[in-house]
């Protein structure tokens, strides 16, 4: 097996400043489970006088005088090339894509059989089946970390680099920020904001409990609710979040350093830059995202302002037009032998009476106030003032409730008529049973013969008759509300999409996708490439970083759409609606999806206080 | 000794999903009888064989459907009674309950079979059930043409002959001495109907009177008369029948009618034994004795 060497491209143009009548080696780490990393080239002259490298630093490669070949220790070893990333630009190698949800939130395929899964497991626990990429990924660690490492050597070994002029570490701003930090009015600053932000939290955290744990819970029912909820939620965790990645940070970007290669190799052990960056990525998405929220809500509020009178008329307009012409007509129409289906009469005339007394009573009681112009002209208003003030997503979310209460009646026929020709169905269906002389075996479940008597006989089949008369009357209602309420969800649908889309586009992503595709990576790949004539090889591995794809950003997005296509408009809808199944999806069901960047539980007041209060005043000296 | 094993042993039954105490290439020796009398009766002329026995059984058969079938005219002579001659149907259901009432009471000591059927409990919820769904059953059909009514009348008609006769003539052959009970299915379908046609009659009154008749000289007279049809009933019912046809449709048609009935009851046993004699191959019997059997299993 060959060794692989991987070696840092900046070097190669150090390599050429060198004279070739002078010879030069690498000088490598070395750890244990990883593969050797080239660090630095530097002059053999240098190691000739009284410098001996400790454990994980190794001299593996020489180029001897005049000559272009690196002659390595090991024979076998081969060289791939990488831009080692910096430390500050966020950079890395990763072998999955970066997690742009949490990983707690990771749904697994469900649609595995269990019986399935467990052969499955069996087969892919099996020794034979793994690969061991634990060297590959350990090395990718270091690789991540390599500025850190090069400083490192260059702190132990100063003796080699002083013919370097060292980089300075500490910019204006570096010592800046010392100074302000020793001030009192850093104290200060940060106290102020450690306290309004522990008071916004324990009010958003307030507000998203009562909002969600009330006997019916308002996030399921409202879509301004689970707006509010959702905004609660994330300036919960924003706070954990600026916490985290400042903590981590601080630990990637320190200047201390693990003396021996034990503490090291347990450096490798976790991977500083793909747990802070995906966080940091979070964070700023979501700050973006809110951002971009109002600003669209300013948008939204200046065309709604514009056409303000216009868009009044004619919503009034078509809520009277649809209540009158297409709910009362239609109504109506139902009962009086609708489209030439001779229906029956007596059941017709009763549902369509008491679905119009339904109709007059929503009408008087809350349509008709609500709808009138000037109301309509105060309800746009507010929210115009929500929309300009938190943004684009509460206005349509209050939209959204407005249509809800609005349609109100047209949920309640379509569960009556549903329950209706459920009922209907299953009675039916028992009394076939009777009819064919067979019966349902509960304790069984199955279908058995039974003798029945007389009398039992003749009253299933009296009102199998009976029902099998009626059915055509309870189809015609059932099929017209449920068009109705297919319809009125398919807007609310609509409008709840275009909600999430606004709550979790995942933009900052794309935007970094545009700036600098190898902040958000996606996997790695080693490609051939042909190197210049003047080494002489002929060509080399280059390790690459393969940026996220389009599709794994939009990941919870598309599922969201899956689920709702299976919701509404799938062969197993369609067998609902035949069946006179509710085909009510459930709210918390379908946004579990898009909470995906904020955790189960939002962080409790004293989780948060204590990070918080380090992170922002600095620790207490004790 | 081994007699006295086979006493010990379970009788061997045909069934695979038993674990039986048989070996597993047990032949039964009444399949080797049964396959004995087939060879010796192929070996000898088949006129031999077909006895007057055999003649008469199926004679009796063939005249078993066509007193189903005049049964079933009973239906449509009770509806056309009401509906077409708007009779008041009241003295007549009276007198037929009347009837029914004595014929059961002096049968009651006979059988307990028939008590079962026509409990006072289950004759009294029957009424009060009948009751109950005759205003809905007058108004059920209201918006329903009467053609598509006559023609689900005239399907449910013949799968009733069909269930009622497949059901009742096995049961005979089977020589079992239980009383003649009409199957489920033929009695529910008889029943829908009886309230399909119900649901054109205009009163309350009519509904519940030719729902009662219906089910009075359908289901609970054949059941009374156990033995089948005697002389008797078979030449009231027969008179019944073609005086009604005589009246509602005329000389000439009733003729026809009768025509075809002995064409029916006379020619055509003869013409099916003649194609049992000549035609019939006995092969086929095995598969009625042996018959592959179906297992039920428990999902």
């Amino acid at each position: 097996m060959s060794n692989y060497v991987f070696w840092p491209r900046e070097l190669r143009d150090k390599e050429k400043r060198y004279e070739s009548n002078e010879s030069i080696v690498a000088l490598a780490i070395s750890l244990e489970g990883a593969n050797t990393v080239v660090l630095d080239v530097l002059p053999q002259e240098l190691f000739l006088h009284d410098i001996n490298l400790k454990s994980p630093y190794s001299l593996v490669a020489i180029r001897p005088k005049g000559s272009n070949m690196w002659v390595f220790e090991d024979e076998d070893s081969f060289i791939i090339e990488f831009l080692a990333p910096p430390l500050k630009s966020m950079r890395f190698f990763s072998l999955e894509p970066i997690p742009l949800i949490l990983p707690e939130k990771e749904t697994t395929d469900e649609n595995l059989l269990p019986l399935a899964a467990d052969n499955f497991q069996l087969l892919s626990n099996h020794i034979r089946y793994h690969t061991t990429d634990s060297r590959l990924r350990a090395t990718l660690r270091l690789i991540n970390l390599f500025h850190k490492h090069v400083q490192e050597l260059k702190d132990l070994y100063p003796t080699l680099f002083t013919n370097e002029t060292i980089a300075l570490d500490y910019t204006k701003v570096d010592y800046m920020y010392t100074w302000y930090t020793s001030t009192g009015l850093h104290r200060f600053i940060g106290c102020t904001f450690l306290y309004v932000s522990v008071c916004i939290c324990q009010t958003a955290k307030l507000v998203s409990n009562s909002l969600s744990t009330l006997s019916i819970p308002l996030v399921d029912i409202s879509a301004t609710a689970r707006q509010i909820d959702l905004r609660c939620q994330q300036l919960c965790y924003f706070p954990l979040q600026y916490v985290q990645i400042k903590n981590k940070i601080s630990s990637l970007w320190s200047k201390e350093h693990p003396s021996n290669a034990s503490e090291k190799t347990d450096i490798l052990k976790e991977d500083l830059p793909s747990q802070y960056y995906p966080e940091y990525i979070r964070f700023f998405n979501t700050i973006w995202l809110i951002l971009n929220d109002i600003s669209f809500g300013l948008i939204l509020a200046a065309i709604i302002g514009q056409y303000f009178d216009f868009i009044i008329s004619m919503f009034h307009f078509v809520v009277h037009f649809f209540i009158n012409n297409i709910l009362i007509k239609g109504s109506k129409t139902l009962a009086n032998n609708p489209f030439g289906v001779k229906l029956n009469e007596e059941l017709g005339v009763f549902l369509s009476d008491i679905f119009l007394w339904i109709i007059s009573f929503f009408y008087e009681s809350f349509i008709e106030p609500i709808t009138r112009e000037n109301n309509l002209g105060i309800f746009l208003k507010i929210t115009i003032q929500v929309t300009c003030c938190i943004g684009c997503s509460f206005g349509i979310s209050m939209i959204v409730d407005f249509f809800s209460i609005l349609f109100l009646p047209i949920y309640i026929f379509y569960h009556i008529s549903r329950k209706l020709y459920h009922w209907d169905l299953s009675i039916m269906l028992s009394l076939f049973y009777l009819f064919c002389g067979k019966k349902n075996n509960v304790l069984r479940d199955r279908i058995d013969h039974n003798y029945f008597q007389l009398d039992q006989m003749l009253v299933g089949t009296v009102l199998f008759i009976i029902l099998l008369f009626l059915t055509p009357t309870v189809l015609a209602f059932y099929v017209f509300y449920t068009f109705l309420q297919m319809t009125v969800v398919s807007v609310e649908i609509g409008l709840e999409s275009l909600i999430a889309l606004i709550n979790h586009f995942p933009l900052f992503v794309l935007m970094l996708r545009l700036k600098d595709p190898k902040r958000i990576p996606g996997g790695i790949s080693i490609v051939k490439k042909v190197t210049d004539i003047h080494t002489n090889e002929a060509y080399v591995l280059q390790l690459q970083n393969s940026p996220i794809k389009i599709g794994t950003m939009f990941k919870p997005y598309s599922a969201l759409m899956t689920q709702m296509k299976i919701n509404y408009f799938s062969v197993g809808t369609v067998k609902k609606i035949a069946g006179g199944l509710p085909i009510m999806m459930n709210r918390n069901k379908l946004y579990y999806i898009l909470y995906s960047s904020l955790p189960k539980t939002s962080p409790s007041i004293l989780e948060l206080y204590l990070p918080l209060k380090d992170a922002l005043v600095g620790k207490q000296q004790e | 000794m081994p007699e006295e094993e086979s006493q010990l042993k379970k009788p061997w039954t045909r069934l695979l999903w038993l674990k039986q105490d048989y070996p597993d290439n047990y032949t039964d020796p009444t399949f080797l009888k049964f396959m004995e009398n087939l060879r010796e009766r192929k070996s000898k002329p088949k006129d031999y064989i077909l006895k007057k026995d055999d003649y008469e059984k199926i004679r009796l058969n063939f005249l078993g459907f066509y007193h189903i079938l005049l049964n079933t005219c009973f239906i449509f002579i009770c509806f056309t009674y009401i509906y077409e001659y708007k009779a008041n149907p009241v003295p007549l259901t009276g007198c037929v309950s009347f009837l029914l009432l004595c014929l059961s009471i002096s049968n009651r000591f006979q059988t307990n079979e028939l008590s079962a059927l026509l409990n006072f409990k289950s004759s009294i919820i029957l009424i009060f059930i009948m009751l109950t769904v005759s205003p809905i059953l007058k108004s059920l059909s209201k918006t329903t043409a009467s053609d598509s009514i006559w023609t689900l009348s005239f399907w449910l008609t013949i799968f009733y002959t069909f269930a009622i006769a497949s059901t009742s003539l096995q049961n005979r052959e089977k020589k079992t001495n239980e009383i003649r009970r009409p199957s489920n299915l033929s009695t529910n379908i008889l029943l829908a109907n009886v309230s399909v046609l119900a649901s054109r009659l205009s009163s309350t009154t009519d509904v519940f009177c030719f729902l009662t008749l219906c089910i009075e000289l359908n289901i609970i007279l054949p059941s009374i008369l156990k033995s089948g049809w005697n002389f008797t009933s078979l030449t009231i019912s027969n008179l019944i029948v073609y005086v009604f046809l005589n009246i509602s449709l005329g000389l000439s048609y009733t003729l026809l009618i009768l025509a075809f009935s002995l064409f029916y009851l006379v020619v055509l046993p003869r013409w099916f034994f003649y194609w049992r004699v000549h035609y019939h191959r006995d092969d086929v019997e095995i598969l009625t004795i042996w018959d592959p059997k179906t297992p039920i299993v428990d999902l």
